[in-house]
């Protein structure tokens, strides 16, 4: 399992857009919880993913617009 | 958000206030299709100092619009009502998605209370565009109605450009309030926005010394950043052999001695097989898709890959890179330049002699005997074209043969649906791309497939008396996917068939628009009818629209072509 945090501005459909990043690729959600982080919403991700597919789904999430930062736990 | 003007404003519906902030981002035109939940917007047309391009088809405006940013480089607008006018969007904002097209799309939503209710003609565009557009809107109120339009201009047209969804809601139209004037949108700053890090000069250096083999595979960043210029400039110093993807004909000088033509499924020989055979590989600007590199875990195999892009998701998307250069091209280009006197040269000037000697050779024949009739009428009407043409080509054979055989002078000079593949493109692009350019001698090459996939846009060229030189090369087949057919599925044609077309001469003089028909004459040398050059010439010539359908055989096929998920280098170079 692969566990990720996403730091976003909590704008239309930023949260979405940060999930169609996993969904488009036919992967499956373990866990997703989104919270408000002070100023800013946080979710964070749990996957089942191979490392070729952290780095595109990083790669993608941090494309998107309003998302702040991207970091995978350990 | 800095608003120039904080006094006292004028009401101002929600309608006026679109129009008033589209002028405030320099809109000059917009393509759409009215109905009910955007009949306040169209109502406050009059007076905007806008011009609308009424289309036939909500495709037809994001087409058209997407056209019109193309050819310019500059934000299109596309406008449609809610439900069905919205869904016909999602084509056009799929492909300025994929081709990194600037476009604001505006729909109309169901009043605000009755949105959740699936009321008449009510749909979730916002949600349905969430995998595809770059970013978007559901206005909640007029007095975020400036904002949201003015972030989605900023959006659209920044970093790598793409399409935006504002969707408004029928009663944020018809409010009423005092707004301030539009002022300049200033973007929050984001942890990982790019900035401006030291051109990598050290390892580019020691990459480019031991390197054997290098060459440069251009794409469309470049002429997105505006690039060609500084781009010419730094390949004319470097001498090393260059290649295009379909989107960035033109970027580089065709005529220049290291210019190796288009690269991927259906590039030129020598293209391909350099990039399968280097051992460095400069790509700007390109985001690598399969359509380029063929199997990609095949791929310029020995090769290590520095990377100019100004979009961080796509580095290494299908390749691992040696070195990633992030920024606008419009930057690195430049720092490249200037900082070519510090960096160390490859030895490769036998290897580098003898493929350029080989493209030159390619690009330069005419295919001798064995040329297809098809070919021969393209490169015939494109020797005719005025250097500043610009050719818009539809998707399939006709397609990739244009893109073979047109030798575009400015980066904006050949446009085409290359990422979504999308149908029924070229006949309104061209259409915006002629309006955008009403100067310009635009042809529209389409097959017979394509053409019928938004035909009613010959309406949208007769009203506007368009001067579009729409050419149908028409072999009455789907021809690439019977192309596929015949080399990969044992020659069963199924459903690719359409022997019964209409007669598109006749559609054509239906709509107002003079048309001609030509067909292969097996009694000439050439295969081309003997009045073919008067034809092409009154063609070309005309100030009106024109329709030109040239019948050719079916069983014509594109080469080389590189089979679907084989390498480069097994590109298929004839008919087996």
């Amino acid at each position: 399992m692969n566990r990720f945090l996403i730091d976003y501005r909590n704008s239309q459909g930023t949260l979405m857009r940060i999930l169609t990043a996993v969904s488009r690729r036919g992967m499956d959600f373990q866990e997703v919880t989104a919270l408000a982080q002070g100023d800013r919403h946080q979710v964070r991700l749990v996957l089942e993913t191979h490392p070729k597919q952290i780095a595109q789904l990083c790669r993608d999430w941090r494309a998107t617009v309003d998302v702040l930062e991207v970091r995978q736990e350990a | 958000m800095e608003n120039a003007n904080t006094a006292a404003h004028p009401a101002r519906t929600g309608a006026a206030t679109v129009w008033a902030c589209l002028r405030a981002e320099g809109v000059d035109t917009v393509f759409g299709y009215p109905g009910g939940a955007v009949i306040p917007l169209y109502d406050a047309l009059e007076g905007s100092g806008i011009r609308h391009i009424l289309t036939r088809h909500e495709q037809g405006a994001a087409f058209a619009a997407e056209g019109y940013a193309r050819s310019t480089g500059r934000c299109g607008v596309a406008i449609a009502t809610s439900g069905p006018g919205a869904t016909n969007l999602l084509t056009g904002i799929a492909d300025a998605k994929m081709d990194s097209v600037p476009l604001v799309c505006i729909t109309g939503q169901v009043r605000t209370s009755l949105i959740g209710t699936d009321a008449f003609q009510e749909i979730d565009i916002f949600g349905a565009t969430l995998p595809m557009a770059k970013w978007g809107r559901l206005v909640r109120n007029i007095q975020e109605l400036p904002d949201v339009l003015r972030q989605a201009f900023h959006i659209a047209q920044s970093g790598r450009p793409g399409p935006v969804l504002i969707d408004i809601p029928v009663d944020v139209l018809k409010a009423s309030a005092e707004l301030p004037v539009p002022g300049r949108y200033q973007p929050p700053a984001t942890a990982h926005d790019i900035g401006a890090p030291a051109f990598p000069a050290e390892q580019l250096s020691a990459l480019l010394a031991s390197a054997k083999k290098p060459v440069v595979l251009v794409g469309a960043g470049v002429k997105l950043a505006g690039a060609q210029l500084e781009l010419r400039r730094l390949l004319d110093r470097l001498d090393l052999p260059a290649c295009s993807t379909v989107h960035g004909l033109g970027c580089i000088s065709s005529e220049a001695p290291y210019y190796l033509g288009m690269c991927g499924m259906h590039g030129t020989r020598t293209a391909n097989t350099v990039l399968h055979e280097t051992d460095l590989l400069l790509v700007l600007g390109a985001r690598l898709d399969d359509r380029v590199t063929g199997d990609p875990t095949r791929f310029a195999p020995d090769a290590r890959i520095v990377h100019f892009e100004i979009d961080p998701s796509q580095l290494e998307r299908v390749r691992a890179g040696e070195l990633a250069v992030l920024g606008s091209l419009a930057d690195t280009i430049p720092q490249f330049a200037a900082a070519l006197p510090r960096l160390q040269r490859p030895d490769c000037r036998a290897w580098r002699d003898a493929v350029c000697a080989a493209a030159r050779e390619e690009l330069g024949s005419d295919g001798g005997g064995t040329a297809l009739p098809a070919i021969r009428f393209l490169d015939e009407l494109f020797a005719m074209m005025p250097a500043e043409g610009v050719v818009v080509a539809d998707v399939g054979q006709h397609q990739m043969w244009a893109a073979q055989r047109y030798r575009a002078n400015n980066p904006r000079g050949f446009i085409t649906s290359g990422g979504l593949g999308a149908m029924g493109f070229a006949l309104p692009a061209a259409l915006g791309v002629q309006l955008a350019r009403p100067e310009a001698c635009v042809v529209c090459v389409s097959g017979d497939g394509g053409f019928q996939m938004n035909i009613q846009e010959l309406a949208t060229i007769k009203r506007f008396n368009l001067p579009v030189k729409i050419l149908i090369v028409d072999n009455k087949f789907l021809g690439m996917v019977r192309q596929w057919q015949q080399l990969f599925y044992d020659r069963n044609y199924a459903e690719t068939d359409l022997s019964d077309n209409p007669d598109f001469v006749a559609i054509g003089a239906a709509y107002g628009i003079q048309s001609e028909r030509l067909a292969v004459d097996a009694t000439t040398v050439t295969g081309l009818p003997a009045r073919t050059g008067s034809v092409l010439r009154h063609f070309l010539d005309a100030t009106t629209p024109q329709l030109l359908v040239f019948e050719c055989p079916p069983e014509a096929n594109v080469f080389p072509m590189v089979p679907s998920g084989a390498a480069l280098s097994e590109m298929l170079l004839e008919e087996a």
